[in-house]
């Protein structure tokens, strides 16, 4: 009975934890701030607790999850009224690179080494520090990088190049299941769907990936016979 | 502002159920240290009746287990369970002093267990 027990627990945890998350909001892990990492590393050891003793009872990990749900809540709206709070939890963004110049001191500061600083410039597709104009440590331990004007990949705007807008392109057929949301995306139907599979000969079980932007641009491939559950 | 709203509401529930538990345990727990009182008074006098009080402290204990345990730790309540299921014999065949002793090691896990729910200093700390 202590297995079941146990397994009732844990999804009643798990069901809580997705909603905790959910009404906290989305966030990769690597875009998480200091509040908002600490809370994730909280939530997942206080569940662990009554997860793994069923002599605990299950409020024992639900009540200081809820609490910290509601802390994350308040302090990010604290965060997004008051810029000073804001700077309090999670610090500034410091200028590392000034001017093509390594700020020494505030490296030192931030205790960050020259290797951890090309890592992460390379990590930018930035090989040379003299390519570097500003770097900037952002408030998730991120770097930002401006490159010098001459260093810049050249944009069709520097070119004076005029480059038609196809909007973005979504996966309107993912393994046989058109996307209504995909569809509104790029601003089709399921009727110009039907009519392009139709052209294609192509039924749309048999459409792995079907792809499309604004401009009506398509691209199908089809499921491999075999490779599909 | 939903997420507020989400926040508050969680707020309030949680504060519903700290009250709540806060009640519970403290009329419970109010209620049983009566009992083990009653029993070392009538102790003497009437031992038939001190027989009977520990058999209905057991069952309104047994009756209200259930929900202590939605919010407390179920081995501190398994403690309480075994003493007072040991009491009646203690009362039907054992000397007067150790039913003395143990109605008053019940009381006091009794008053510890209230103490331990209550925001004291010493608690959150």
């Amino acid at each position: 009975m202590i297995v079941i027990i146990s397994i009732i627990r844990a999804a009643l945890l798990y069901t809580f934890i997705i909603f905790a998350i959910r009404i906290m909001g989305k966030r990769q892990i690597s875009d998480l701030q200091t509040s908002e990492l600490v809370v994730t590393l909280l939530i997942s050891d206080i569940a662990a607790i009554p997860m793994q003793d069923t002599a605990q009872p299950l409020a024992s990990g639900i009540v200081p999850i809820a609490v910290l749900v509601i802390a994350e809540i308040v302090v990010s709206a604290l965060m997004v009224k008051h810029s000073s709070f804001r700077k309090a939890v999670c610090g500034s963004p410091v200028v590392l690179i000034n001017d093509g110049k390594v700020d020494q001191k505030q490296m030192r500061r931030l205790r960050i080494t020259i290797e951890d600083l090309f890592e992460q410039l390379r990590q930018k597709d930035v090989f040379s520090l003299q390519d570097v104009a500003y770097a900037i440590m952002e408030t998730n331990g991120k770097i930002s990088v401006v490159k010098k004007p001459e260093k810049e990949t050249v944009s069709a705007e520097m070119l004076q190049l005029q480059v038609a807008d196809k909007g973005i392109e979504t996966v309107i057929i993912s393994d046989g299941e058109l996307s209504d949301f995909s569809l509104k995306l790029c601003q089709k139907d399921a009727q110009w769907v039907r009519q392009i599979l139709q052209r294609e000969n192509r039924d749309m079980q048999d459409v792995f990936i079907m792809t499309a932007n604004r401009n009506g641009d398509y691209k199908i491939i089809e499921k491999t016979k075999g490779a599909t559950s | 502002m939903n997420r507020l709203w989400a926040a508050a509401g969680l707020l309030a529930v949680l504060t519903a159920l700290c009250v709540w538990a806060g009640f519970s345990t403290s009329s419970i727990t109010a209620s049983l240290s009566q009992e083990m009182t009653q029993i070392t008074e009538i102790l003497t006098k009437d031992k038939a009746a001190a027989l009977t009080l520990s058999r209905q402290a057991e069952e309104k204990w047994q009756s209200r287990h259930a929900v202590l345990c939605t919010f407390m730790s179920h081995t501190r309540l398994e403690e309480i369970d075994r003493s007072l299921s040991a009491l009646p014999a203690y009362i039907e065949l054992g000397e007067e002093a150790d039913v003395r002793a143990e109605c008053s090691r019940i009381a006091e896990m009794v008053q510890q267990l209230s103490e331990a729910e209550m925001p004291y200093f010493q608690n959150i700390l």
